[in-house]
């Protein structure tokens, strides 16, 4: 589904390299983690996927379209195929969890109707479905991660990216949302974690891709975060 | 229909956005607002300028005086002749008798004047031709060719007054008016563009999570950017609502005076009548261009798209 060939990309003018001739194969419905130590590339990584970075050198394919042809003007094209989800959870503040929701589908040009229809399907998906009318600070840290997880899967993207989801929750809802990550991933949507969290990695033995100064030091098929 | 959902979506933003920020609103429309009104002055001073003067063109002629042994069908023969000149707009025959008659009318409470007609054999007055050139500038040529024509000797008089001094200085005054008003039109049209720009400016960084999340979960640039540009032609809506309600009041008032002060009746088409609709229509144009081009700005600078 995603493929990277060779890719490289470096900040301010080159010194400081995020990524270092990464090449890393990933097929429909997989579930990848991505692990490393702050600063190891995983953000990069992700956001040369949602095209808000473009590499210095090396191709990036999905599902055999090549980024680079893709005009900054068009990428939302790109971006409505998948689904992003980010440690700082991003919701909006004066909109109830089902408008979150809604506002996602809105956007993305959904008729009115398909969007009534639609949002407590989403939030009973996510474990909220009766949370709908709470406002983000009516809701604990896991449930605002939910939402964004329901906003994220609004669109029906064939990927969902979650950069730390998990990073600002105490284990318990870490776990959930984990949980909720993996019952995705078995609807098939294709699911990339980049986290720093072990304890979480090894538990789902699931494939672990090590990031290390920009480079893949392990890729394995049911592996450990071995670092 | 998605398109047609997006955009009304994009119109429903565009106004939600100017309603929560309707003080910063007010102020770009009451800007907008004055611009326009300053903009609807220039354009009524400057039609009155240009009405004066072609007035006064308009009343330039020149007058041939015929010798009274000239018959009619000879003035008429010469009036057929000078009729090919390329540069007659119109030549009007007024036979000797008609003279008199209108000489008559005009003097009809003037008991010397009538008195004294009654004691002249013949009509004093001669036949005249009134002629006029298409263009102030064709006179002193027109006049050559009718004294240089075989009807010579049948002229006793050719009667130029030569307003040219006068209509070229009142020219300059004109286009002194209208250079002036380009340049307050200008100036008001930057401030109008910059208060504009300002209060987009102001609203996209109040809305910067939104749009964010926007680009997020993919909106088009353009489903982005839509809300502004509507926002941006509805200061331009409003403002030449006010400014044509502030105007129309305005022109009532002054249209007496005016029409009094100039000497003629204003034209139908002037905007004191009928061109007022065209008046409305450009202000309100203006008004959505000057809306429409902050808004472009303000969304290329602090959208980053």
């Amino acid at each position: 589904m995603i493929v990277f060939q060779k890719i490289t990309k470096t900040f301010k003018s080159g010194q400081v390299v995020a990524l270092k001739n990464v090449s890393l194969e990933i097929s429909q419905g997989e579930f990848l983690s991505l692990v490393g130590k702050s600063g190891a590339g995983k953000s990069t990584l992700l956001a040369l996927i949602t095209l808000e970075e473009r590499p210095d050198s090396g191709r990036i394919l999905i599902e055999g379209q090549d980024l680079s042809a893709i005009k900054p003007a068009d990428s939302f094209y790109l971006r409505r195929k998948i689904g992003v989800v980010y440690q700082d959870i991003k919701l909006l503040p004066r909109r109830t969890a089902a408008e979150n929701v809604a506002f996602a589908m809105e956007v993305s040009g959904l008729p009115d109707a398909a969007i009534i229809a639609d949002v407590p399907k989403i939030l009973d998906l996510v474990g909220l479905k009766t949370r709908g009318g709470a406002f983000p600070n009516e809701l604990s840290g896991g449930e605002k991660q939910r939402v964004a997880i329901a906003r994220a899967l609004a669109h029906k993207p064939a990927l969902l990216i979650a950069d730390e989801p998990t990073g600002n929750l105490d284990d318990q809802n870490a776990l959930e949302i984990l949980q909720l990550l993996l019952k995705i991933n078995e609807f098939g949507t294709t699911v990339i974690l980049a986290t720093h969290a072990a304890a979480l990695v090894n538990k789902i033995k699931r494939r672990v891709v090590t990031l290390e100064q920009g480079e893949i030091t392990y890729d394995q098929k049911r592996g450990r975060y071995l670092i | 229909m998605p398109t047609l959902i997006s955009l009304s979506r994009v119109i429903n933003y565009g106004l939600v956005n100017l309603w929560r920020h309707r003080l910063l609103s007010l102020t770009a429309v009451v800007v907008m607002g004055i611009s326009m009104s300053v903009l609807g002055l220039l354009l009524v001073v400057n039609q009155l300028a240009d009405l004066s003067s072609s007035t006064i063109k308009d009343r330039v002629d020149v007058s041939i005086f015929f010798t009274p042994e000239a018959t009619d069908d000879q003035v008429t023969e010469v009036k057929a002749e000078f009729e090919k000149f390329e540069e007659v707009k119109s030549i009007n025959f007024i036979s000797a008798e008609a003279a008199l008659e209108k000489f008559k009318q005009r003097h009809g409470n003037d008991p010397l004047i009538q008195a004294t007609l009654l004691e002249l054999e013949a009509n004093p007055l001669d036949s005249t031709l009134v002629v006029t050139a298409h263009d102030l500038g064709q006179y002193p040529l027109l006049i050559q060719k009718i004294e240089r024509s075989r009807f010579h000797p049948l002229i006793k008089e050719i009667n130029y007054e030569d307003n040219r001094a006068l209509i070229e200085r009142l020219d300059t005054i004109t286009q002194g008016i209208r250079n002036f008003g380009v340049l307050l039109a200008v100036i008001f049209g930057c401030t109008t563009v910059l208060v504009t720009f300002n209060t987009l400016k102001l609203t996209i960084f109040s809305r910067r999570e939104e749009i964010e999340i926007m680009r997020l979960v993919g909106a088009s640039n353009w489903y982005i950017r839509g809300p502004y540009l509507v926002e941006g032609t509805a200061y331009g809506i409003f403002g030449g609502v006010i400014s044509s309600s502030l105007i129309y009041p305005f022109l009532a008032f002054v249209e007496h005076g005016a029409s009094n002060f100039f000497g003629f009746r204003l034209p139908q088409a002037s905007f004191f009548h009928e061109g007022f609709w065209l008046l409305i229509i450009i202000q309100i144009g203006v008004g959505i261009g000057l809306g429409v081009i902050s808004s472009v700005i303000a969304t290329r600078r602090h959208l980053q798209i």
